[in-house]
């Protein structure tokens, strides 16, 4: 998604499946039960 | 029994002997600039190349008339009525026009520069090709306005109520919605530039298969949206709720989603690229291959 930005958003059991989640900013983003298979968490 | 053909003296007789209806008759290429048809009431008339610049429609009604190549400049009307009228290739500038009733009107290849209409009941209002430009309907109450090949620039709609509005294959420049209830928007395969939303609440608002720039949704309050494989450029739409959005395969690159409040949305292979969701509420939302 290329350094999308979402901080502070809450994201509880959002799917991101197949998502490339690098370069993006997720900081203190509520990310509980999200689902991220597939691809590196690193936020 | 043929038409009857009226000139400008018939219509000052006319008025002078109050006889104000008028059934079935053409008038063909006559100015009746200056004229008040104030309480006049036209049926199953034609109109063609007439001028009728500064006249008065104060409580005219026309019904099942047509209008062809007539010019309506700085025109004022207050209480009328029209019903099955057909404007084609007609120009309108500088009116204004108050609590009137449109009843399956057509405009076709008209051009509109400078038209309000306010406090009025619009009910099947369609334009078909032609140019408006700084149309605004203020405080109306308007269902099914329809814009299939039209090029328009500068349409405000404050207040009231917008239900099914649907433009297609459109070029929009310039959309302020202000504050109103809208059902039922509709707009495929167009054009827009510069669409602002202030307030109010949208249900089943569809923006699909077009390109969007300058949006400016702020503060309103969005039911069953689909903006699916639209593409958004230099848009804020943030700081808005929006129940049931479906994006897919839409476009948001560069654009803001802040402060939004939409649950469950269906974001999924949409382009994000440095689109700003800060503080964005997408609790349980799909957003997968994006």
């Amino acid at each position: 998604m290329g350094k999308a930005c979402f901080k502070e958003a809450n994201l509880f059991g959002c799917d991101f499946t197949e998502c490339k989640l690098l370069d993006n900013d997720f900081t203190s983003a509520n990310l509980k039960r999200t689902i991220l298979a597939g691809y590196q968490r690193r936020v | 029994m043929a038409s009857r053909n009226l000139t400008r003296g018939d219509f000052i007789s006319l008025k002078e002997n109050d006889i104000l209806e008028v059934h079935d008759v053409k008038v063909e290429g006559r100015d009746l600039d200056k004229l008040d048809f104030t309480k006049f009431k036209f049926t199953e008339s034609s109109f063609y190349r007439v001028n009728f610049e500064n006249a008065i429609f104060d409580g005219t009604t026309l019904k099942n008339c047509s209008f062809t190549e007539c010019e309506f400049i700085s025109t004022v009307s207050n209480y009328a009525k029209f019903e099955d009228i057909v404007f084609l290739k007609c120009k309108f500038s500088s009116d204004i026009w108050s609590n009137a009733e449109f009843k399956n009107c057509e405009f076709l290849d008209c051009t509109v520069e400078e038209w309000t209409i306010a406090n009025s009941n619009l009910n099947d209002f369609t334009v078909s090709s032609g140019e408006f430009k700084d149309f605004a309907l203020l405080d109306s109450k308007t269902e099914n306005i329809e814009f299939s090949f039209a090029k328009v620039n500068g349409f405000n709609v404050q207040k009231g109520t917008l239900d099914r509005f649907s433009a297609q294959d459109a070029t929009i420049d310039n959309i302020l919605f202000e504050d109103i209830s809208a059902t039922h928007f509709s707009c495929s395969y167009s054009q827009i530039n510069g669409f602002e939303i202030q307030k109010g609440t949208f249900e089943r608002f569809e923006i699909s298969n077009s390109e969007v720039d300058k949006a400016k949704f702020t503060g309103a309050h969005f039911t069953n949206v689909n903006l699916s494989q639209s593409k958004f450029a230099n848009s804020n739409l943030g700081h808005n709720v929006y129940s049931e959005l479906f994006a897919q395969e839409a476009d948001f690159s560069g654009c803001n989603f802040d402060y939004i409040v939409a649950k469950e949305c269906n974001l999924s292979s949409c382009n994000l690229r440095e689109t700003s969701f800060i503080h964005a509420n997408l609790l349980m939302s799909n957003l997968a291959k994006i």
